[in-house]
């Protein structure tokens, strides 16, 4: 096969429901959708939205009905192995990204570990952004009734607000609240700003990584924010920064974080953060879904500026003050304290 | 298998390949040994290189365990110190809190 870059990977989840089928159809309709192959998951034994992409693009894959969390690493594998394979024989254009949509009930770290955990798969497939459709009606219902639902919001990149034109002006600014308290680091659309594929499914270039990394100022209005009735809102996920005025020693903090997902994975949500790490200029970003972390990347000086290093965890039956507790005791300096963090502590 | 194997433990990392003030690779390779020490021995572990191929981890009482990469260090710490290792436990915290104090000093 010839040399090329991994292809990127890019998931679109959300629960039951929640548009994804509809906004794939949308977005990938003209030339926007040319060079991208999408996959779907379904849950149930109809597969009705591999019919509605399906009209869209002729080579989506549809995986067998199951249970994402105890079927779709052998079916995803083979899927995208059998895409690669019609590649090399030319049986299908080149693609240029792969898309998948979940089924409803997916946590996407499942996926995550899938392609980066399998060695074929690591090497051909570069994971992209992770997009999550959520249902502006349903949103607070489903925040409350369904662990999946919040799992897909903290794992999320991107996420759409979808029939955002059946709330109010002001139930939509909640829901985009509440999602921001959720997840700090996610972009948030909604349906009436009618976003495009390179709005949602753009890789995560370095301008991007770097906005992220000269933002946290306009993230402070969270401080006051996260809460009393937010804080009660998010039940026991939390979001929290860690800041750190020095630079830090990888080995050892790779070995912290390690050993943090090692005990406590199921509970950390997100990690994602933008290190200055000693012996390089260059700035790394990490991020990371529960305990799976993609391979950090560089960024230049000149994408990005900051002094400090930024961590965002969004975490779940842990407590932000013991992770920053940890964090020093570990000698990894002694995190900012008069912003390091946007959790309310009590 | 621990998402920083790839990321620690092997010449196969790009991220390391990449780091600026990366030398040569078992140069790279001893210093991320002597750099995962301070903080292992707060364990009382020690790891060694073996041949530049693989990992040993010992314990005080001279357990070992044979690792592929530093990610595998975790799990082979509590086989070998017989319990669970939480880095959030109050318990751990308080006592390197204080043998941090001791040292007056918050990092190494």
């Amino acid at each position: 096969m010839n040399q090329r870059r991994a292809i990127p990977f890019n998931v679109l989840t959300g629960f039951l429901g929640a548009g994804k089928s509809t906004l794939l159809q949308q977005i990938l309709t003209g030339a926007a959708g040319q060079g991208v192959a999408v996959l779907i998951n379904e849950f149930g034994d109809v597969p009705v939205d591999h019919l509605l992409v399906d009209a869209v693009k002729a080579e989506a894959v549809l995986l067998k009905n199951g249970c994402v969390c105890c079927s779709i690493r052998g079916e995803l594998k083979a899927a995208l192995l059998g895409l690669l394979a019609r590649l090399r024989s030319s049986a299908v254009p080149p693609v240029e990204r792969v898309i998948l949509e979940t089924s409803g009930l997916t946590e996407p770290a499942t996926v995550v570990a899938t392609i980066l955990n399998d060695p074929q798969l690591s090497h051909q497939f570069q994971m992209a952004t992770i997009v999550t459709c959520i249902d502006a009606k349903l949103a607070a219902m489903q925040a409350r009734a369904f662990p999946e639902w919040m799992a897909q919001v903290t794992a999320a990149e991107k996420v759409l607000i979808t029939k955002a034109d059946l709330v109010t002006p002001a139930e939509l600014l909640g829901i985009r609240q509440y999602v921001q308290d959720i997840n700090p680091v996610a972009d948030i659309f909604d349906s009436t700003n009618r976003p495009q594929l390179a709005d949602l499914f753009a890789d995560k270039l370095p301008a991007d990584l770097s906005r992220f990394a000269v933002s946290h100022e306009n993230k402070h209005g969270l401080d006051s924010h996260l809460s009393e009735d937010s804080s009660h809102a998010l039940g026991s996920t939390k979001s929290f920064f860690l800041e750190i005025a020095r630079t830090l020693n990888w080995e050892r903090f790779a070995l912290w974080l390690s050993l943090l997902l090692h005990a406590h994975g199921n509970k950390v949500l997100r990690v994602k953060g933008v290190l200055r790490i000693e012996g390089t200029d260059d700035l790394i970003v990490i991020q990371g879904v529960q305990h799976l972390i993609q391979p950090p990347i560089h960024l230049t000086n000149r994408m990005a500026k900051t002094e400090v290093s930024k961590l965002v965890f969004i975490v779940r039956d842990l407590d932000p003050a013991t992770i920053r507790r940890s964090f020093a005791a570990f000698g990894l300096a002694r995190p900012i304290e008069a912003s390091a963090s946007v959790y309310a502590e009590t | 298998m621990c998402a920083f194997c790839g990321l620690l433990g092997d010449s196969k990392s790009s991220w390391l390949e990449a780091r600026p003030d990366n030398g040569p690779a078992r140069a790279g390779r001893l210093n991320r040994i002597k750099r995962a020490n301070e903080l292992l021995s707060l364990f009382r572990l020690t790891l060694s290189d073996q041949h530049g191929a693989y990992y040993v981890l010992s314990g005080a009482t001279g357990k070992t365990e044979v690792i592929n990469s530093l990610g595998e260090a975790w799990p082979a710490a509590e086989r070998i110190l017989g319990k669970r290792l939480d880095p959030l436990s109050l318990d751990l915290l308080n006592r390197l809190e204080t043998c941090n104090e001791s040292t007056k000093s918050d990092s190494f």
